[in-house]
């Protein structure tokens, strides 16, 4: 009996140290980690005049179960070309702003430590500080970079195997003043023409042909064929860099980069007034177009229903004649 | 009996005070936010304008929620989009940061995957880019796995087309949507794939509006030849997301 409860106890002994054992060997092996980042906020926008020591903040979060070791990289941008606000990364020979000494003057600061690193707890949100030092003097321009978090990775392994690296950003548009007065003109605007139904798709292309960068505020205001007012499309305050053309989608719809009137049923001439402002001072913008709506497939169904009636109608009273 | 109990009721009172009085030392002021909700302060507009054309007029609201603008000596910041009043971060998870191909043999394609998430509830839009630091590599020797051209020996990081053949050999990728339609749309086939870029260009794998839980799935194809030298082969692929502007 005795025997037994010890041979019991040996047993479950060996079980214990061979869980261990096993579970510690599985833990080396596991290398299938999850990364997740979050920013705040997505952009910064800076107006400036000099001399300024520019201080905003920058959340980052670090939402994985394991620390991270970010790497911060400053990287000058421009506009894609896609119109819809994509970036493209600047390379090294192209031309960032006025002032070649300007990424000396673009800092991190974590606390009072100027940094390049920056690790992050898991599940820690941590305060930093972007500071830029304008120097008294400095020429008028405009400075658009991204501030990139990129997580740090340890490629060594006995397989093979690709490491895949975490990077999240927030972009920052610095304008070094004074500033003039915006310029700009509408490159597009559009509508069909002839629509059976709504919504209307309108088409607002703006151009920038400022130095710096715009905030433009507009509306579509519509009006039916007796001048009143049926419907106000506000479109969405993009910001469109300095010399280039941005598409403006409305505040409703910001997928399809169109400023759609929700409006389904369509009938009769209408005029779409663009009034557009490219800042607080102006100048603003005003633009007619005109397009009809007409629901022919409404139209040819009352048609045929009427038709039918007509037939039905005569040959009753034909019926009640003979 | 009863006593007891009018007795315990007495107790309960002061201990239920106390307790409520003590335990409010832990109470702190947080934004109270998850993916779903969020609680803001108010609007305090810094400045207002009214440009005005000889028919029309629109009016100008300066400044935005307050805790994104900020005031200094010859500057001013504003902190996050005018028009999307919300301090939710800007997200991006990667599920799987080691994607382990095993012990490769001669062609017996190997595939793999993780999934991309991005949650936007602060930016208009958004991409995703990528970009290899260099191809497959043995450190040691330099032996490299090279980047796919595909079946026809066209794809480029920029072009997709079909990686179907046991005989093809190199390292590429292909990305398909989980949610929402933000993969690029090179990958019209389930066939196709593509190189990654080389550093430090990169290429844009997924981008889309804003919107929650927006996944995409990239699959990771490699395949090698009789000839290929044996070696644990590595390389670093890089996601970066950035909100658009």
């Amino acid at each position: 009996m005795k025997l037994k409860k010890i041979l019991n106890m040996k047993l479950a002994l060996f079980i214990t140290i061979f869980c261990l054992f096993s579970s510690i060997l599985n833990l080396s092996k596991t290398n299938a980690s999850t990364i997740k980042l979050g920013i705040y906020p997505p952009i910064i926008q800076i107006d400036a005049t000099p001399p300024a020591k520019v201080s905003s903040d920058i959340f980052i979060q670090n939402q994985s179960e394991e620390s991270t070791n970010l790497k911060i990289i400053i990287k000058p941008f421009k506009p894609k070309g896609t119109e819809n606000g994509e970036l493209s990364f600047l390379f090294k020979d192209d031309e960032f702003g006025a002032d070649p000494l300007m990424m000396q003057r673009i800092k991190i600061f974590d606390e009072d430590k100027k940094i390049d690193s920056v690790i992050v707890a898991p599940m820690q949100e941590k305060k930093l500080k972007l500071e830029i030092d304008i120097p008294k003097g400095e020429t008028p321009s405009d400075y658009y970079f991204s501030v990139i978090f990129v997580s740090n990775t340890n490629a060594l392994s006995e397989q093979s195997l690709s490491q895949a690296a975490a990077g999240i950003a927030t972009n920052v548009l610095l304008s070094v003043g004074p500033k003039e007065k915006p310029k700009g003109e509408i490159i597009e605007y559009s509508v069909p023409f002839f629509l059976q139904k709504g919504p209307a798709p309108f088409n607002v292309k703006l151009k920038n042909e400022s130095d710096f960068f715009i905030t433009p505020k507009g509306a579509i205001i519509i009006k039916n064929v007796f001048g009143q007012t049926i419907g106000r499309i506000d479109l969405l305050p993009v910001n469109i860099l300095a010399h280039s053309t941005r598409t403006i989608p409305s505040t409703e719809n910001s997928k399809d980069l169109l400023a759609n009137w929700n409006e389904s049923f369509l009938l009769g001439p209408y005029t779409a007034t663009l009034i557009i402002a490219l800042s607080e001072e102006g100048p603003l913008f005003k633009r007619n177009i005109y397009f009809i709506g007409f629901p022919i497939e409404i139209v040819i169904g009352l048609i045929i229903v009427v038709v039918i009636i007509v037939f039905i109608t005569r040959k009753l009273r034909k019926k009640l004649k003979n | 009996m009863q006593l007891c109990s009018v007795k315990h009721k007495t107790l309960l009172l002061p201990v239920a005070f106390l307790f409520l009085v003590f335990s409010t030392h832990f109470v702190f002021a947080e934004t109270m936010t998850n993916d779903w909700y969020i609680l803001q302060m108010g609007n305090f507009n810094m400045s207002s304008g009214k440009p005005t054309g000889p028919d029309y007029s629109v009016s100008f609201t300066a400044g935005q929620i307050s805790p994104g603008l900020y005031i200094g000596a010859n500057y001013k910041v504003r902190s996050g989009f005018q028009y999307i009043y919300t301090l939710v971060p800007f997200y991006f998870s990667i599920s799987q940061t080691s994607i382990d191909f095993g012990t490769l043999t001669p062609a017996n394609p190997v595939t793999r995957t993780n999934t991309l998430t991005v949650n936007n509830q602060s930016a208009g839009g958004y991409t995703v880019t990528s970009n290899e630091n260099h191809q497959l590599l043995v450190p040691a020797t330099g032996a490299l796995i090279p980047d796919t051209t595909c079946d026809d020996g066209l794809c480029t990081s920029s072009n997709a087309t079909a990686w179907t053949s046991s005989l093809t050999y190199g390292f590429g990728y292909r990305c398909d949507d989980l949610s929402d339609t933000d993969c690029v749309t090179d990958f019209t086939d389930s066939s196709f794939y593509k190189p990654f870029s080389a550093s430090p260009s990169a290429t844009v794998v997924m981008s889309g509006a804003t919107g929650v839980g927006k996944e995409s799935q990239v699959t990771y194809k490699v395949n090698i030849s009789a000839t290929q030298p044996a070696g644990a082969y590595s390389n670093i692929i890089t996601y970066i997301a950035m909100p658009t502007f």
